[in-house]
């Protein structure tokens, strides 16, 4: 029996589940399980918590469109990831999604977050669901508030569709809308990495609300974005093709220092305003980025040095959360590529994740935390 | 692309520093912003004029905001040491490990780079980064403009929320103002009300109103106000044609009418008003006059009864008079018709009828508390437990008697037969009450009199025994207990009751200083309260006979000299007949003055006999000016009653009392025994009103 602190089921056996969760009991009393799931199998989720209710295992978990095995994408089975001591994991369902909720729905995860840091280092895993509007926003809030005590790593679950379902759970209950929280004590944080360069041109979210562009330079976003996308990349964008395009040819969030943040355009409405992955604050400089020129050699680079900067060891398990729309514009085979490479470099004895729909974390440790889409975050999980 | 950007980054800071009322909000998002554009983790917001540190390369100044540093975040509100290289100087960033080493830090990573940002006037922002900044913008040049911007606003939130907290200071006093008022208003006993002048609806009311009214709030504002009182639909229009004739207020009295049907009299006083030029409206306050009403009645009653008991007390004093002439006359007569002689039986029914009538007269004369009486210390339950065998004959044996008696019963001063008497008239009473058989209960008990009910009874507050006596019999109507006490009123059929029975009762419970109430309802009984005033002190004094009083004499003559004084003729002048009957030489005066000089003209009296009440100079007068010029003379006084309370007692040795009217054989006696005494007072005597 595998002692590793991450096990891929692929049949989602009762038998199976709890002979493995009973393996992992024996040696480490107070571990709890986080599951990640792949949408194909989210009917069987239930079975998940019933198999951990009888096993009186801690279960905390989200669905993803699909989940990264080693080298390849699955979209069925389920990755267990064990929590050796689990000190705090709590699911937030359903928040509120005002602006004005922000401090309340902060303080609510924050009261219960701080009385089980007990490390020096610890991180704060979130799983959002992914139709949450308030990311980046509750970001800023819990970042004013807890600051550097924590590193903040997390990824957006739920359907590459984009449509409401719930994709959150633990032990009792599947839940969407809200978020996930688990606290990591004595561990580093992780690596996000995204890989696009800021264009010439540069245009202004003249009004918004949450994740909807409503203008773009006060005129309808989505007829700003064709003109853009024309003059910009020769490409002619229409409502028939314009899924197909969004993922290419992203909006990126510039900075006063350059710093680029991605929001892929997912949804377009009647009125020409665009939905986005994760927020977009009004007033906002934004270009229209190009997918990069993939350099997966440069990507892993970063990330291998990114895991190295964060203590991480040859031999370990990773976890790799790997954006759904990056695999969009590369293409499957591209990105088995990646996997295949980051795994080998790495020296990883597995690498466990999931196809993301928003990632959150920082380039390099101690930088303010972000909302991304588009990029690539990784971690080690457990010892070696 | 550059100038682009600057100011998409200003446009974008301008809106986040002029979007805040508030400084803490607006320090925070200012900072949160600044660290978004700058990619710094870190941020300070440093306010107020910086002090030396305790090195010269210190600096300590108040740190307002701290953002991203946990161990910093926990110096916000309070003064930090820094660097002063760091903290003062022109806006400017450098990489600088050495000088960062010596800001508080939580984590391992050091901070390498720091943003200077001086905000004029008011502090500085600083920004703290573990790794230099890729900006290709001269940042520290860029957000200049930003800067003074925030010095403004910094300003104006101060300003604002300075006029805020007033406004707000300003808006809780007033709350609290309105919310005292109308705390006081809903405590007031009185109901109170805002009347639409126009409509008669309920604008508003006090707690008082809805409790007073039985009406909930909702049900209330849906009424008229006419709908409770009635007349207030013309004192409606009367107070608004007051308000613009200048006539503020109308005033009446009517019935309020509550929910259950059930009412209730209150003084309603209706003042028509206008606020803010709105249409008039009335504040109606009403106050219950139940409890007035009551008082009032029962001043009535007792005004009345005082009344009576004057009357009485006035007829019973001028026909003790007749009766003690018309005994003496009897008495002569007996003693010149020999027995055998047909005119000695006619004169025997004069002398019944006389005794009867004296009888009498003596209930009218304790009802007017006139009587003589002599009080001791009494135990009530000594006297109701040596009663249960009398009651029970009394009573008889379909009335069950139930005596509960008091613990620790405090004892009282008073005259046991009279107390005796109240017994059995309240039992007769109750018996009468009972033709079927009930119960008859006595109960006694200490209880404590307050100041309030003491005023409504005419008694002093403080410490008094009840005995309680109820019976479970037909009850009384209002209008019977209206004129309970009142002498000869009797709802008995005629030869069966003289009506003096309950007049005695209050008259007696008056007389102790005590007062009497009654509960009753027909078919349900009735309750008597008897509540007398504890005996001050621990005076055993006349609980039993006086000591040397001695026994009557057996042969009552003598041939003393007596100076009688009497203003009535008729009874000088069979006293006086009595008297020299009895061997005694006597001299007759009408008033006091006349007294003293006959007495000063010739050898003084052994014996002065003298009524009480008399013109110019009364008893008591008399009294002490005689026995000041003549200190051996005895003294007997004789009264039907006093006008003033006076104990004999108090008039020293040698003073005795005989209460009218008096058979000639106990006048001798009296006398006999007054001159035979040596060296013994009489017993205290004490008229009290």
């Amino acid at each position: 029996m595998s002692q590793s602190a991450v096990r891929f089921i692929d049949t989602l056996e009762p038998h199976e589940l709890a002979s493995e969760l009973r393996a992992w009991r024996a040696s480490r009393p107070r571990m709890g399980v986080l599951a990640l799931v792949a949408e194909g199998d989210g009917s069987r989720v239930p079975l998940l918590q019933s198999v951990c209710r009888d096993e009186q295992v801690p279960l905390f978990g989200a669905i993803f469109p699909a989940l990264i095995v080693d080298d390849r994408f699955s979209s069925v089975g389920a990755w267990l990831l064990r929590i050796d001591e689990l000190s705090y994991a709590e699911l937030l369902p359903e928040l509120p999604r005002e602006a004005a909720s922000l401090p309340s729905v902060a303080g609510s995860l924050i009261s219960g977050v701080t009385p089980h840091l007990t490390a020096p280092e610890a991180t704060l895993f979130l799983l959002f669901d992914a139709m949450y509007p308030r990311i980046a926003s509750l970001l800023d809030e819990l970042y004013l508030r807890l600051g550097n005590r924590v590193s903040y790593v997390g990824a957006n679950a739920g359907s590459e569709t984009f449509r409401p379902s719930p994709c959150l759970f633990d032990r009792a209950r599947v839940a969407g809308g809200g978020v996930l929280a688990v606290v990591l004590n004595g561990h580093r944080g992780a690596v996000l990495e995204h890989g696009y360069g800021v264009p010439q041109k540069m245009i202004t979210a003249s009004a918004t609300e949450g994740n909807r562009v409503i203008t773009i330079d006060w005129r309808a976003a989505f007829d700003v974005y064709r003109e853009v996308a024309r003059e910009q990349y020769g490409v002619e964008v229409d409502r028939e093709n314009f899924y197909q395009y969004g993922v290419r040819f992203p909006f990126g969030i510039v900075r006063g220092d350059g710093e680029v943040v991605v929001r892929i355009p997912v949804a377009l409405e009647q009125d020409g305003s665009l939905f986005c992955v994760g927020e977009v604050p009004a007033n906002s400089l934004l270009t229209l980025l190009r997918a990069p020129a993939v350099d997966s050699r440069l990507t892993v680079d970063t990330l291998l040095s990114g895991l190295a900067d964060r203590g991480a060891q040859a031999g370990g398990d990773v976890l790799l959360y790997y954006c759904a729309g990056r695999r969009l514009y590369l293409g499957d085979e591209a990105a088995r590529g990646e996997l295949a490479d980051f795994r080998r470099r790495s020296g990883a004895a597995r690498v466990a994740g999931a196809l993301s729909l928003g990632e959150i974390g920082s380039p390099e440790p101690g930088a303010y935390p972000a909302f991304h889409n588009a990029a690539l975050l990784a971690a080690a999980w457990g010892g070696k | 692309v550059n100038a682009e950007l600057i100011t998409a980054v200003l446009y974008d800071m301008a809106l986040v520093v002029g979007g805040e009322l508030t400084l803490r909000p607006l320090l925070v998002k200012t900072l949160q912003r600044l660290m978004y554009h700058t990619s710094f983790p870190v941020g300070m917001v440093l306010l107020g004029a910086p002090r030396a540190g305790p090195a010269e390369d210190e600096i300590e100044t108040r740190l307002e905001v701290a953002i991203g540093d946990f161990e910093l975040s926990a110096h916000a509100g309070a003064n930090l040491l820094l660097p002063r290289a760091l903290a003062v100087g022109p806006p400017g960033m450098a990489d600088d490990p050495a000088l960062l080493a010596k800001v508080p830090r939580s984590g391992s990573l050091p901070y390498t780079t720091w943003l200077r940002l001086p905000v004029e006037g008011e502090g500085v922002i600083l920004l703290l980064a573990h790794r230099a900044s890729r900006a290709r913008l001269p940042l520290d040049r860029v957000f200049q403009p930003v800067m003074a911007n925030l010095a403004r606003a910094i300003t104006l939130c101060r300003h604002h929320e300075a006029y805020t907290a007033g406004l707000v200071a300003e808006r809780d006093a007033a709350r609290m103002g309105l919310e005292r008022f109308r705390a006081a208003i809903d405590t007031s006993a009185d109901v109170i009300a805002v009347v639409d002048a126009a409509t008669g609806r309920f604008v508003d009311f006090n707690a008082t109103a809805q409790s007073a009214l039985g009406y909930s709030r909702a049900e209330l504002l849906a009424l008229r106000s006419s709908d409770v009182v009635p007349e207030l639909e013309t004192a409606r229009e009367q107070a608004v044609a007051g308000l613009l004739g200048g006539k503020r207020d109308v005033t009446f009295e009517a019935l309020h009418h509550r929910k259950d049907g059930s009412t209730f009299p209150a003084e309603v006083r209706l003042t028509a008003f206008s606020c803010h030029g709105e249409q008039p409206l009335l504040i109606a306050v009403s106050r219950d006059a139940t409890a007035r009403k009551g008082i009032e009645q029962q001043l009535q009653q007792s005004q009345k009864l005082e009344s009576i008991a004057r009357l009485a007390g006035g007829v019973a004093h001028d026909f003790n008079n007749l009766l003690t002439a018309i005994l003496g006359g009897v008495d002569v007569l007996l003693e010149r018709v020999a027995p055998g002689d047909p005119l000695r039986e006619g004169v025997q029914e004069i002398e019944d009828a006389a005794r009867r009538a004296a009888a009498l007269t003596r209930q009218l004369l304790v009802f007017s508390r006139k009587e003589v009486v002599q009080p001791v210390l009494v135990d009530l339950d000594e006297v109701v437990a040596g009663m249960v065998r009398m009651l029970r004959r009394l009573i008889g044996e379909d009335i069950e008697l139930v005596t509960t008696p008091g613990a620790a019963l405090r004892r009282v001063r008073a005259d046991p037969g009279q107390l005796e008497q109240i017994i059995v008239n309240l039992a007769v009473n109750a018996r009468d009450a009972m033709p079927g058989g009930g119960r008859l209960a006595l109960e006694t008990g200490n209880v404590a009199v307050d100041a309030e009910t003491a005023r409504l009874h005419g008694v002093s507050a403080g410490r008094y025994v009840l005995l309680a006596i109820s019976d479970t019999g037909c009850g009384m109507s209002p209008e019977t207990q209206a004129h309970l006490f009142e002498p000869f009123f009797t709802t008995k059929e005629r030869g069966k009751g003289t009506g003096l029975g309950l007049s005695t009762v209050y008259g007696i419970v008056k007389q102790s200083g005590g007062y009497i109430q009654v509960a009753s309802r027909p078919g349900r009984g009735t309750h008597f309260r008897i509540y007398l005033p504890e005996a001050e002190g621990d005076d055993a004094r006349a609980a039993a006979p006086a000591p040397g009083t001695p026994p009557a004499a057996a042969v009552a003559r003598g041939s003393e000299a007596v100076l009688l004084v009497e203003d009535d003729p008729l009874v000088r002048r069979v006293t006086a007949r009595t008297l020299r009957a009895s061997g005694y030489a006597v001299l007759e005066a009408t008033e006091g003055g006349e007294a003293l000089r006959l007495a000063r003209e010739g050898a003084p009296p052994d014996l002065l006999v003298t009524d009480v009440v008399m013109p110019h100079m009364g008893g008591e007068a008399l009294v002490a000016r005689f026995r000041a010029e003549h200190p051996d003379t005895r003294i007997l006084l004789i009264s039907g009653y006093t006008d003033h309370g006076f104990d004999v007692a108090s008039l020293g040795e040698g003073v005795g009392f005989l209460q009218k009217p008096f058979a000639p054989a106990a006048l001798a006696r009296k006398v006999r025994e007054l001159l035979d005494r040596r060296g013994a007072g009489p017993a205290p005597l004490r008229v009290v009103r």
